[in-house]
C-alpha cells in the first residue's frame, strides 16, 4: 500500500507521509473490525494478544476457541474480503478507463458470469474444487465472456457516449445470461444435490469456508492487479480522449489494453473461484474514489483500492450480523448497497451526456 | 521532417488514399484541403503513425515510422485529432498535462519541468488562468485550445492538426489559425476554409483519396482546380484594406445567363 502514493504530484509531496499513515491506519482498522465484529464479539485486546502470539511468539495465555476464531475463521475471511474488494474495485477502473464506459464492472460485464461458468466446469468435471485449477478454469470462462461481450456490444453498434455505454452494457447483461445458464446447466447435469447445493450458495458471493490457502492466492492475485495497475497509471490517464489520443500520446495501445485486461480479468478469476461473483463493486467503489480523489489514476487507483478494501470487508460484517445466527451471501450485501447506487449513476450519466 | 512516399491505405477492401507522396520542410505549414471524405484525416493519421499503410513508405526525422516505437513518435510529433472529447471531470491543467505522457514512465516521475512545459504551453495558447476549470464547461474553441495545449506540452518537432477550426465561430477561427502560425513548427493542418488556407506555406488538395495537387497557395487555388475538386464556381475578389485575394463560391450549376422563359 505504501505504493499507493508513488507517482503523486510533486506539490502534494509533503502530504504523502501523512496519507500513507492514513492508509496503514484505515488497514489495520478495517482488519480489526472485520475480525472483532461477528455473532461472538471478540474484545481488541484479544485479537492484539493473538497476533502477538503468532508473529513474535509472546505467549499469551488465551482461550483457544477464541484463538481458532481469530486465526482460522475471521482474520482469512477479512483478509480475502479485502483483497476480493480491492482487486474488484480496481479492475472497475481499469475497465471503466479502457472502455470509456462510466458503467464497465466486471460483474456487470458478465466476466464474473464467464468466470464462474469455467470455475464449475473445472469443479464439476472432477478435477476437483482447489482455488488453483478452479482460477485457471475461471481465467478461461473470464476472458471468453469478455470477448464475446466486446463483440456483441461491437456488432450492436458500441461506442462512447451514453448510447455505446449502453450498448455494452446490454450485451454484458446478455452475456451474464448465457453463462449463468451454462453453468446452471452444468450443475443440473453433473451435480449431485449436495454438490449443487453447495455451488449455488458460493456462486452468489460467499466467504464461508475460506482457508489459508485462499488467503495467499488473493493477495496475489490483488497485489499483482495493483502493481500492473500503477505500472499503466499514465496510460489510463491517456485514454481520457478516447483510444486513439492514447496512441498519439505514445501509448502502444494495443498492449496496454491486453495487458490490462489479462490482468484484470485474471484477478476477477481468482475473486470469482475463492468467494463467488460478488456485483457491483467494481461499479459502486471507483465511482465514489472518484467523488474523493477525481478522475486522475496515481490518486484514483489506490483510492479505489482502499475503498473497495473497506467496503468489501464493511459488507462482509453486514452479511454476518444482518440476521443474527445466519450469514447472507456477501454478493446480497453488495447487491442491496450496489443496486440503488447504479440507478443513480445512470440517471447522472443521461443529464451528463444529454 | 516527412517524407511520405507512395503511401496507400486499404480498409474494409476499399482502398481510402492511394499512392500519395509529399515531403515536409522543417518549419513549413502544410494546408491539406478538400471535400469531406476526400481523406484528408486519413492521411493525417498515417502521417500520425495510428494508422498502418497498406502500402508505401513513411519517413519522420530521417527514420522510418514503421520502425518507431510509439512513444518515440509521440515525442517528435504531436496530433490534433478532429474530435477528441470526454465525459470525464478533468480540469484544464489535467488535459494539457497528458502531453507529458511521452516523457514519463515509473522511473522518470513528474517533475517541476514538466510543470513548466504545461504552464509554457497553456501561456502560448492564452489559457493561462484556466488551470482548475472544468473540462465540460469549456466552450468549443477553449476546448480546442487546450488541445493544442496539450500537443504543445508534447515538445513536439511535428504538429498535425484535422480541422482544428471546424464548429468555431469567426472570431475563433482567426485566433486558431493565427495560433497555428505563430507557432513555428512543422505543421500540417487540414482545412476546410480555402480562405483560410491561404497562410499556408503550401497546399496539398486531395479529392477522393488522392494527392491530386501540390504547391504554394496562389499556384494551387485556381478556379479550374477548385471548381473540379469541390464543385463550386470561384470568383476572386481583392481586399482592399490590404490588397489580399478572397474567394467567392457561388453553386457549379447556376445559370448566370437570364431565365429561359
Ligand atoms: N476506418 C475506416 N473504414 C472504412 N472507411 C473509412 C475509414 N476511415 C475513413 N473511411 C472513409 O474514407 C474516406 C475518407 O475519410 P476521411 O479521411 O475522414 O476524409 P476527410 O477527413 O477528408 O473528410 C471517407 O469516405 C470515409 O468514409
Ligand atoms: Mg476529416
Amino acid at each position: 500500500m505504501t505504493l499507493a502514493l508513488i507517482g503523486t504530484r510533486p506539490r502534494r509531496r509533503g502530504l504523502r507521509a501523512f496519507h500513507g499513515i492514513w492508509i496503514v491506519l484505515i488497514l489495520i482498522a478495517a482488519l480489526l473490525a472485520g475480525i472483532c465484529i461477528g455473532e461472538t464479539r471478540i474484545p481488541v485486546s484479544t485479537v492484539l494478544q493473538v497476533m502477538a502470539n503468532r508473529f513474535w511468539d509472546a505467549g499469551y495465555v488465551l482461550d483457544p476457541i477464541d484463538e481458532g476464531i481469530i486465526w482460522s475463521y475471521r482474520l482469512p475471511r477479512a483478509l480475502v474480503a479485502g483483497g476480493c474488494g480491492t482487486a474488484l474495485a480496481v479492475c472497475g477502473v481499469i475497465l471503466q478507463s479502457l472502455l470509456r464506459n462510466a458503467l464497465a464492472d466486471p460483474y456487470l460485464l458478465g466476466i464474473s458470469a464467464g468466470a464462474s461458468t469455467g470455475a464449475v466446469l473445472i469443479a464439476v468435471v472432477g478435477i476437483g474444487a482447489a482455488a488453483v485449477p478452479m482460477s485457471a478454469g475461471a481465467l478461461g470462462g473470464a476472458l471468453l465472456a469478455f470477448g464475446l461481450v466486446a463483440l456483441l456490444a461491437r456488432m450492436a453498434g458500441g461506442g462512447t457516449g451514453l448510447r455505446g455505454a449502453g450498448q455494452i452494457i446490454l450485451a454484458g447483461i446478455a452475456g451474464s445470461q448465457l453463462f449463468n445458464a451454462m453453468t446452471s446447466f452444468l450443475i443440473a447435469r453433473s451435480a449431485n444435490a449436495e454438490q449443487a447445493r453447495g455451488i449455488m450458495y458460493w456462486l452468489l458471493g460467499n466467504l464461508s469456508g475460506i482457508r489459508w490457502d485462499d488467503v495467499w492466492l488473493a493477495l496475489a492475485a490483488a497485489i499483482l492487479l495493483l502493481i500492473v495497475a500503477f505500472w499503466h497509471m499514465r496510460a489510463l490517464d491517456a485514454f481520457t480522449f478516447g483510444a486513439e489520443s492514447a496512441a498519439s500520446l505514445g501509448i502502444p495501445v494495443r498492449q496496454v489494453q491486453v495487458v490490462l485486461i489479462v490482468v484484470s480479468a485474471m484477478a476477477t478469476a481468482v475473486m470469482v473461484s475463492i468467494t463467488g461473483s460478488i456485483g457491483f463493486v467494481g461499479l459502486v467503489v471507483p465511482h465514489a474514489a472518484r467523488f474523493l480523489v477525481g478522475v486522475r489514476h496515481a490518486l484514483l487507483v489506490p483510492a479505489s483500492a482502499l475503498i473497495g478494501m473497506v467496503f468489501l470487508i464493511a459488507a462482509d460484517i453486514m452479511s454476518r450480523i444482518m440476521i443474527p445466527g445466519q450469514t447472507l451471501p456477501i454478493g446480497v450485501v453488495t447487491a442491496l448497497v450496489g443496486a440503488p447506487v447504479f440507478a443513480v449513476i445512470l440517471i447522472r450519466a443521461r443529464t451528463v451526456s444529454r | 521532417m516527412i517524407r511520405a512516399t507512395d503511401l496507400s491505405w486499404r480498409a474494409g477492401g476499399k482502398a481510402i488514399l492511394h499512392g500519395t507522396s509529399l515531403t515536409v520542410a522543417k518549419g513549413e505549414v502544410l494546408g491539406l484541403i478538400g471535400p469531406n471524405g476526400s481523406g484528408k484525416s486519413t492521411l493525417l493519421r498515417l502521417l500520425a503513425g495510428l494508422l498502418k499503410p497498406s502500402s508505401g513508405h513513411l519517413e519522420l526525422a530521417g527514420r522510418p515510422l514503421d520502425r518507431m516505437r510509439q512513444r518515440d513518435i509521440a515525442r517528435l510529433l504531436a496530433f490534433v485529432a478532429q474530435q477528441a472529447e470526454t465525459s470525464d471531470r478533468i480540469s484544464v491543467r489535467d488535459a494539457v498535462e497528458l502531453g507529458r505522457t511521452p516523457w514519463l514512465d515509473a522511473l522518470r516521475p513528474w517533475s517541476e519541468e514538466d510543470d513548466r512545459h504545461v504552464a509554457h504551453a497553456l501561456a502560448r495558447v492564452g489559457m493561462q488562468g484556466f488551470e482548475t476549470r472544468d473540462w465540460i464547461t469549456l466552450s468549443g474553441g477553449e476546448r480546442q485550445r487546450v488541445h493544442i495545449a496539450r500537443a504543445l506540452a508534447q515538445c513536439p518537432k511535428v504538429m498535425l492538426l484535422d480541422e482544428p477550426t471546424n464548429h468555431l465561430d469567426i472570431h475563433h477561427q482567426l485566433s486558431i489559425m493565427q495560433l497555428v502560425a505563430d507557432l513555428k513548427l512543422t505543421t500540417v493542418i487540414a482545412l476546410h476554409d480555402l480562405n483560410q488556407a491561404m497562410i499556408c506555406d503550401r497546399l496539398g488538395v486531395m479529392h477522393h483519396g488522392r494527392l491530386i495537387a501540390l504547391g504554394p497557395p496562389a499556384g494551387i487555388l485556381t478556379p479550374e482546380l477548385l471548381e473540379r475538386v469541390f464543385a463550386v464556381r470561384i470568383t476572386e475578389l481583392t481586399d482592399p484594406s490590404d490588397g489580399s485575394r478572397i474567394m467567392r463560391f457561388l453553386p457549379l450549376n447556376r445559370k448566370e445567363t437570364t431565365c429561359a422563359f
